[in-house]
């Protein structure tokens, strides 16, 4: 089914529609992995979330890998012509859905590993934005060490979803972070669900465009510079563990990730 | 009666981040809420907080999407039923 040119798209026909046109592999491997919807994987978490907000769990933290995608914010959701940009980036392989956590879209897929945190929050909380990003990100450095990889927190100019706590490498972004703070007074209990994405092994360029295309047929004159993101797979020295049995990077990523979370908070914060 | 919508004075540390912006009000101008709904969404650190109408009856948009926001800002107001300013 072809749908016709949007009018907003007539008036201008320049825009980032020469720019390579990443096919769904450009993510990553697909494999033989059964990669969940974006979609599915935010209707679990605020299932998660809600269980987490009556106080019944201790904070949780969730590692998750999805189908490529744009995943867009409640800010992107206003842009003139978000509908027919979901439209159009569906009918070519893009599904775009929507996350609760703040910043702008992203790109995401098998090559991006999702690590998630939930917290209840109580009134008055004793966490700050500070605490729970570095509580996000601590473990997030750690692992890529064993790569050879040196992150720190800080902003990059013209990436997209930038803002002070991505972790950077080699002066480009190589995770992004945002939060959701929700509810947290005596009649509405609430939570803290902090996300990260890392980017493990992707096309940094074609990952970059997915983005500006989303904004360009949503009608914003927002771009981002493909040359401002880096992945692990551009960056890592050595894969010192190349020889485990299984998987592709993304996967022995999670493996040491989810070691690294164990070891500093225990084997039962990690929930399916 | 008219009540303020207003940004919790303690909603996030200032000495780390001065200010936030407004990402979405939920209700249109001169929508019925309730009280205790969210009405509206500020974004700060790219960290996402509701903002829950204090009151119920007919919400007027004072600040607007994008809006850069401080603790104590007032961003609306809710005209109570059955009251007379």
């Amino acid at each position: 089914m072809s749908i016709p040119p949007h009018p907003h798209l007539l008036a201008d026909s320049r825009g980032p529609t020469d720019a390579p046109w990443p096919a769904n592999g450009a993510f990553g491997p697909l494999g033989d992995e059964d990669w969940l919807h974006p979609s599915v994987h935010i209707a679990r978490e605020r299932a998660i979330a809600k269980t987490v907000a009556t106080g019944k769990t201790t904070p949780s933290f969730r590692l998750w890998r999805s189908l490529p995608a744009v995943i867009a914010s409640n800010a992107d959701t206003r842009l003139p012509h978000f509908d027919f940009a979901v439209q159009r980036l569906a009918l070519q392989g893009w599904p775009v859905v929507v996350r609760d956590t703040g910043g702008t879209a992203i790109p995401n897929g098998p090559g991006v590993i999702n690590l998630s945190l939930f917290i209840a929050r109580t009134e008055p909380s004793a966490l700050s934005i500070d605490s729970v990003y570095r509580t996000l990100c601590e473990p997030i450095i750690t692992t890529l060490a064993h790569w050879g990889v040196r992150a720190q927190l800080g902003a990059v100019d013209d990436a997209f979803c930038d803002g002070r706590y991505n972790l950077v490498a080699g002066g480009r972004k190589i995770a992004g972070t945002a939060q959701a703070w929700r509810g947290g007074s005596r009649e509405n209990p609430g939570y803290i669900l902090a996300h990260a994405a890392l980017l493990v092994d992707i096309d940094p360029i074609a990952a970059t465009n997915i983005v500006n295309r989303f904004y360009y047929l949503a009608g914003s004159d927002t771009r981002f510079d493909p040359t401002s993101v880096t992945c692990l797979r551009e960056r890592m020295t050595s894969d010192p563990y190349a020889s485990d049995v299984g998987g592709d990077l993304p996967s022995r990523v999670c493996a040491r990730l989810s070691e690294a979370l164990t070891h500093r908070h225990g084997e039962a914060a990690i929930c399916p | 009666m008219t009540v303020e919508i207003v940004i919790p004075h303690d909603l996030w540390d200032t000495t780390i981040t001065p200010e936030g912006v407004l990402v979405n009000w939920l209700y249109e101008d001169g929508a019925a809420v309730e009280a205790g709904a969210k009405v509206a969404e500020i974004m700060v650190e790219k960290t996402n907080f509701d903002i829950a109408s204090p009151a119920g009856g007919t919400l007027r948009i004072i600040a607007k999407p994008d809006s850069v926001l401080t603790p104590g800002t007032p961003i609306g107001e809710i005209k109570q039923s059955g009251g007379n300013e």
